[in-house]
């Protein structure tokens, strides 16, 4: 009889499926938009469908003059004048659907390394946040401006902002007429490379300096989560919070560095004393909460700079050090001294301070699971067009309606038009 | 500039020393109490680190054109802030230590030597390290959402109260709690066994 070969035991052989799972993806983080949400100095206020109030004081009342107080007359005084900004809260959603057979294939340890339940439980509330995070630094919902298209290839300034799977709108302007309402999708984010890979070709007309809007845009400015860019504008142009910054010149824009170049020490060192002179000297707990936003051009940009240590050199959280022994493991990443939060999202060529005790968030509906009101239901089967049956497929939605608000953005700073680094 | 403080130890500055000095004579590395620093701001001399509780700070000095870019895109805007371009260089923050913290040798030492070390990395390695750093926070932050979930399936399975607290220290589960995990495990449902967490949570018995 002739010896057993692979293919006469083939029948026994088990098949091994290593149990851990790689994420092959990048989505960025959601620190910024936590921070917000939950430390931020106002954190979350619950409000109506009635826009939220807040009182801005934008002038300090009273008149001083000479005075003739031997019979003179002493004339007429004033008082404080506030005005109110408003906040609407907006609606967002992160929708989840699967087969119920997926769900069946994968329910228990014997079937799959991991439930696609339990991975979706752990990985929908991050990636909605994300998803939030990314639109904080996507004014009006615009995740990117076509710089360059080759046919489902589109080029932009930041990749990261967009996810794969991701469906969006073209607009050519704000205010301009969708290139097709049917939403396209993200085969691939090449962050590096700065391009967004269409599944299917772009609509019809879309062109170069197109907005990549977010899905569901009307197109229109405002019509997203308010960005840290629509608060960080340096010119009396435009509006926050329903005001109108001509009205009130210098109380409302942000002070900023137009940087021109790469990013130095004293540019930096400038714009903090700038903020330090709009919030005073005195006032510790708002200087405190002071943080400086950058991506990761500007990041290695600061490396670069000199003064501080490479992230090469940093120990990843939970590791030891990796190169030098004695360097606190702790030590956390600074500008001049002030937290720096380096994310992926937003525009590459500058850096924001923001002073978190400044940023809150209407809240009409918290970050949770969406049920219909009065029921805990949060899966929905598919109902079938065509004869009204249940189709064996289930949805689950993630919601929020809220919106971003800052209270006082002229304490804040910002440094634009930075070169980027080289090869990044 | 600066002005009279709390001075540096000697030992410091000795150490220091080691890493040499820029072309100006003066120490590339210097550790200073932070009230001591003063800027030229806005036509006003101020002190620098207000925004910081006091504190000794290790300072580095860069060239003119690592601290101010080149001196003809000197501009205006930036003489009326900053006054003159600094062709001395400048000292610029690189650490500061906590408030109770005195200065060792080592510790000073070892900060230098990372960022002399750190001086000299292409573009592309910094945004790589940068972005695996980035990375493994977004995979704990997954971790511990996950850890969160297995934590409340443990609680919700076994019909019991856990303590309102999350995260690894909650994960330290002695022989007992195990024990009785697998007498529960009896007793569940098949359904809830795959439920059943991985590290499982402290419970209040």
């Amino acid at each position: 009889m002739a010896a057993s070969n692979t293919s006469n035991v083939i029948g026994l052989q088990k098949e091994k499926v290593l149990s851990n799972l790689p994420k092959l993806f990048l989505t960025g983080e959601d620190k910024v938009i936590t921070m917000i949400m939950r430390n931020g100095g106002l954190g979350s206020v619950p409000v109506s469908k009635r826009s939220l109030r807040i009182p801005l004081q934008i002038a300090p009342g009273g008149k001083g003059r000479l005075a003739n107080f031997d019979g003179g007359t002493l004339g007429r005084g004033g008082s404080i004048n506030t005005v109110p900004g408003f906040v609407s809260t907006k609606g967002f959603l992160w929708a989840l659907e699967s087969t119920t057979e997926a769900y069946w294939g994968t329910n228990s340890n014997d079937k799959s390394v991991a439930s696609l339940t339990s991975l979706e439980q752990a990985q929908q509330m991050e990636n909605f946040k994300q998803f939030l995070d990314a639109l904080f630094f996507s004014p009006s919902g615009t995740l990117g401006v076509i710089t360059a298209i080759s046919g489902n290839v589109l080029t932009v300034a930041n990749a990261n902002n967009g996810y794969i799977g991701q469906d969006v709108l073209f607009y050519p302007a704000l205010g301009g007429t969708v290139r097709s309402a049917t939403p396209s999708t993200f085969a691939a984010v090449d962050a590096n490379n700065k391009q967004w890979t269409l599944a299917a070709a772009p609509p019809a007309g879309t062109a170069v300096g197109d907005l990549v809007m977010v899905d569901g845009s009307p197109g229109t400015a405002g019509s997203s989560l308010s960005s840290i860019y629509d608060y960080h504008v340096s010119t009396n142009t435009g509006t926050v919070l329903t005001l109108n910054r001509a009205t009130y010149p210098g109380q409302l824009n942000i002070s900023a560095i137009a940087g021109g170049g790469a990013l130095t020490p004293v540019m930096v060192r400038a714009i903090l004393q700038l903020s330090i002179r709009k919030i005073g000297t005195k006032n510790k707990d708002l200087l405190n909460s002071l943080k400086f936003i950058v991506g990761v051009e500007q990041a290695a940009a600061w490396e670069a700079a000199g003064v501080s240590i490479s992230q090469i050199f940093r120990p990843q959280s939970g590791q030891g050090l990796k190169t030098f022994d004695g360097l606190p493991a702790t030590t956390p990443d600074t500008m001049a001294g002030r937290e720096l939060i380096t994310q992926l999202h937003g525009d590459p060529t500058r850096v924001d301070s923001m002073l978190i005790k400044n940023w809150g968030m209407a809240t009409t509906k918290e970050l949770g699971p969406y049920s219909p009101p009065g029921s805990s239901q949060t899966v929905f089967p598919v109902i079938s067009t065509t004869d009204g049956s249940v189709v064996a497929s289930n949805l689950k939605y993630w919601a929020l309606e809220a919106d971003v608000f800052c209270i006082n953005p002229a304490q804040e700073s910002a440094i634009t038009g930075l070169t980027i680094p080289t090869n990044l | 500039m600066l002005r009279d403080g709390k001075s540096t130890p000697e030992f410091v500055e000795k150490m220091l020393a080691v890493f040499g000095n820029n072309p100006h004579g003066t120490p590339n590395y210097r550790l200073i109490w932070s009230e001591r620093k003063m800027l030229w701001f806005m036509g006003e001399v101020a002190p620098e680190y207000i925004y910081l509780e006091p504190c000794w700070i290790l300072e580095t000095w860069l060239p003119p054109i690592k601290a101010a870019g080149p001196e003809a895109g000197w501009n205006e805007l930036m003489e009326a802030m900053n006054g003159e371009y600094p062709r001395q260089g400048v000292y610029f923050f690189s650490q500061n230590f906590p408030q109770d913290w005195s200065p060792s040798e080592e510790n000073v030492r070892v900060l230098a030597k990372a960022i002399e070390a750190s001086k000299h990395i292409p573009y592309e390695q910094r945004a790589d390290a940068i972005r695996e750093n980035l990375k493994a926070k977004e995979r704990e932050g997954i971790e511990r959402t996950a850890q969160e979930i297995d934590e409340l399936f443990d609680s919700a399975a076994q019909g019991r109260i856990q303590q309102p607290v999350t995260g690894k220290k909650n994960n330290f589960r002695t022989p007992e709690d195990f024990e009785r995990d697998q007498e529960r495990i009896g007793r569940i449902s098949h359904k809830d066994y795959a439920r059943l967490p991985k590290a499982g949570g402290k419970l209040i018995q």
